[in-house]
């Protein structure tokens, strides 16, 4: 299947609902937020599209295209697995895993039926677990929240005087 | 002798030897005779003359002989430790005096180095500005470089403080918070004139205010201060239609922020800065009307601050057409008058002439190759011939974006053009050359509630990325005409700038070459690529009758522009110095 950018972008909701059929799912399903939380912050670079409040806006990279609003997001764990592993082919969201587009376990394609304008990105990549992790984080710690407070961002940062709340305060 | 004696006693012939080795008061008559014969051998202030030519008398390295350069000596430079942005940026003009190179870091700190040996730089003090170089910090790192004034090396910090060390013992003279509002900071080089410290403003794609600030250089008490964006009832205010917009404080976070170093005449007193871009950059309706003074060039009495005029180039922007770049100061003949003029390379792709005692528009031309965001423009007025004042939000041709609406591809770039990167100018050719980006960009708005605006923080209220392949070039344009004399292009963008000297121009690239070009032709003379992508500008100084060429390395950034192969550049901050020997 060759995709065109146009084409992913149709194929986006089709691919968000498609179920999981091909995950390894070796890994223990249940995450840790904790260890999901550091690979948020520190591992996988999330928070430069999605900021650290993973509301697509607080603290984005002036570089970086603005990241969806997971605070809002409608995917469930499967989906969002799903989304961290293998990205989303036509927009800017890379994918994480080492694994992804090797065999059919990205949305059964492989990097070679996309243009080349629109072959999904390389991001930093981790192992299937600390994938679950950040599944795990988001649902238990961000998922569901509404406008990001003073007191979450120190706690995010785990420092109270942390710059990046300064403007919450 | 005891002990502690003999400490006493070593710790001052230490002293002595690495920091006693002297220098020379910069008093307010040498930097307005920065460009005399007897300063050939110094670049006092950050565009080495108050006229902003970045002009070099020193012609020791020559087109004859500048194939033969080569690598004199390289000192690591600090200041890598990441803000929430990742690493900084080097984008600062070493200075030096006597023998004695002063530069700065991403984070503002001041560093002596005594480059007299020809052979090494040994660093003498960094100076301890007490920086907190905190890792979430949302602010992207960036410092342009230094002021000398007097005893002090004067450094204005992305916290928002001033700071003035001791030239002798890089000790803080003097520590003042300049900046109080959130957001608000500094990335450009102070500009010292007379008996004041002229500061900008510089974080303007955050939601803040612009404005430029006079302190005093004996304390760092602020002496006067022009907001770029006028508070309503002031002149200006007019074309800030905030209540239109259904957010009557939109002129709180209108931007127009002064990230580059202006210029200053001294025969009239004036001081000439470029002004950023209105706030939110994609998002013209949050902000609807002109935006004065965004995307302008302002002059202001230097003892003041009063305005004398200003020079609006792209009205109710929306492609993000800072116009902070350098101003350049030029005596020359214009169809047969002499004129005492101001160029610029407008980052919108265009090089303007004005008259920089009225701020009367002269001519302009395109410079950059790809330009479709306006038809043209006028020739009475310097405006683009799409621009309508009695229109609350401007179309250009490129087309417009609104809330809702389709991207749209424009060109130049957002980038540029010519952006920050600083321009020259030779007096005795009369050619002004310009270093950039070139290339398109696709641009989107993305509408904010005016309720979810955080003071202080990153405000585009929209999305841009690249839309052709990103290169660069270099252009000579001849002042008198406006006419383009040379161009040569680049595979990178170029977001060095450039130095020029009797018959040589110096640039760096992104991905690391360091290069020399014919004055006159702008083919290449040298190149070596020494790995340190160059995002600062190249500067020339003479020790013992010798002639350096210096500049500083650093990260690429978020600057790889679809180029993969500078993806993979590693982060380390240093001086290199070249010389022909």
């Amino acid at each position: 299947m060759h995709v065109t950018r146009a084409a992913a972008a149709m194929l986006l909701p089709f691919m968000l609902a498609m179920p999981v059929t091909t995950v390894a799912q070796a890994a223990d399903p249940v995450g840790d937020p904790a260890r999901g939380k550091t690979v948020f912050r520190s591992v996988g670079d999330c928070m430069r599209c999605h900021g650290w409040a993973a509301d697509g806006r607080s603290g984005v990279h002036l570089r970086a295209p603005p990241g969806s609003n997971l605070r809002e997001t409608a995917l469930d764990a499967e989906g969002l697995a799903e989304v961290i592993r293998c990205g989303l082919p036509g927009t800017p969201m890379p994918y994480h895993s080492r694994q992804a587009y090797d065999g059919d376990g990205c949305y059964g394609m492989s990097l070679d039926d996309f243009d080349a304008d629109d072959k999904p990105k390389r991001g930093k990549t981790f192992g299937d677990d600390d994938i679950q992790n950040v599944v795990a984080y988001l649902q238990s710690e961000v998922i569901g929240l509404g406008k990001p407070t003073f007191e979450e961002c120190t706690a995010f940062f785990e420092n109270p005087a942390a710059a990046a709340c300064n403007s919450l305060r | 002798m005891t002990t502690r004696s003999r400490l006493a006693t070593l710790t001052a012939l230490t002293a002595v030897s690495l920091a006693g080795a002297g220098f020379a008061q910069v008093t307010p008559e040498r930097l307005v005779a920065a460009g005399s014969e007897e300063e050939a051998a110094n670049w006092l202030m950050v565009h080495r003359t108050y006229d902003s030519n970045r002009f070099s008398p020193l012609n020791e390295i020559n087109a004859s002989n500048a194939a033969d350069l080569s690598l004199a000596f390289a000192v690591p430079i600090g200041g890598l430790e990441p803000s929430g942005f990742g690493a900084g940026y080097m984008e600062a003009t070493p200075l030096v005096d006597n023998g004695f190179m002063y530069v700065s870091d991403p984070w503002g700190s001041p560093y002596k180095i005594d480059v007299t040996s020809g052979t090494k730089g040994q660093i003498l003090w960094v100076c301890d500005t007490g920086i907190e170089k905190d890792p979430t910090a949302g602010v992207l790192l960036a410092n342009r470089g230094l002021a000398l004034h007097g005893d002090n090396v004067i450094t204005a910090l992305n916290d928002g403080r001033v700071v003035a060390c001791n030239n002798e013992t890089g000790e803080v003279a003097w520590d003042v918070q300049a900046a109080t509002e959130p957001g608000e900071g500094f990335t450009s080089a102070p500009l010292a004139v007379g008996d004041k410290i002229l500061v900008g403003q510089s974080y303007g794609d955050w939601a803040t205010r612009g404005w430029l600030a006079a302190l005093d250089a004996a304390t760092g008490e602020e002496v006067w201060r022009f907001f770029t964006v006028p508070e309503p009832g002031q002149p200006g205010s007019e074309t800030w239609l905030c209540e239109e917009s259904g957010n009557p404080d939109c002129w709180k976070t209108g931007g127009a922020a002064l990230w580059v170093t202006g210029s200053y005449d001294p025969e009239t007193n004036t001081t000439y800065w470029g002004t950023g871009n209105p706030v939110p950059m994609f998002d013209p309706e949050f902000r609807p009307g002109d935006n004065l003074y965004s995307n302008s060039t302002i002059a202001l009495d230097a003892d003041t601050g009063e305005l004398k005029w200003h020079f609006q180039y792209t009205p109710g922007d929306y492609m993000d057409y800072d116009e902070v770049g350098i101003q350049l100061l030029m005596d020359v003949t214009v169809d047969g008058e002499e004129r005492k003029v101001l160029s610029h390379f407008g980052r919108n792709g265009i090089f303007y002439t004005l008259d920089r005692n009225s701020g009367a528009y002269i001519q302009s031309a395109q410079y950059v190759t790809e330009l479709n965001w306006t038809e043209g423009i006028d020739p009475k007025t310097g405006m683009p011939v799409e621009y309508d004042p009695s229109k609350s939000l401007q179309t250009y041709a490129a087309g417009v974006i609104s809330r809702g609406s389709d991207p749209i591809d424009h060109c130049p770039h957002i980038t540029g053009g010519v952006n920050y990167y600083p321009t020259a100018y030779n007096p005795e050719t009369g050619i002004a050359y310009g270093a950039g980006q070139e290339g398109c960009s696709e641009i989107a708005t993305q509408e904010m509630a005016a309720e979810d605006v955080m003071p202080g923080v990153i405000f585009l209220g929209g999305t841009y990325a690249g839309s052709s392949e990103q290169t660069g070039s270099i252009t000579a344009m001849d002042v008198t005409t406006s006419e383009q004399v040379a161009k040569q292009n680049m595979p990178y963008p170029n977001h060095s700038g450039v130095l020029v000297t009797p018959e040589v121009v110096y640039s760096g690239s992104l991905d690391g070459t360091m290069g020399a070009y014919d004055a006159t032709t702008l083919e290449p003379l040298w190149s070596v690529n020494v790995g340190t992508s160059f995002r600062a500008p190249p500067m020339t100084y003479a020790v013992d009758g010798k002639q350096y060429v210096a500049i500083l390395g650093g990260p690429v950034g978020g600057n790889a522009n679809g180029h993969e192969e500078l993806e993979s550049m590693q982060q380390s901050n240093m001086l290199w110095v070249f010389a022909v020997n």
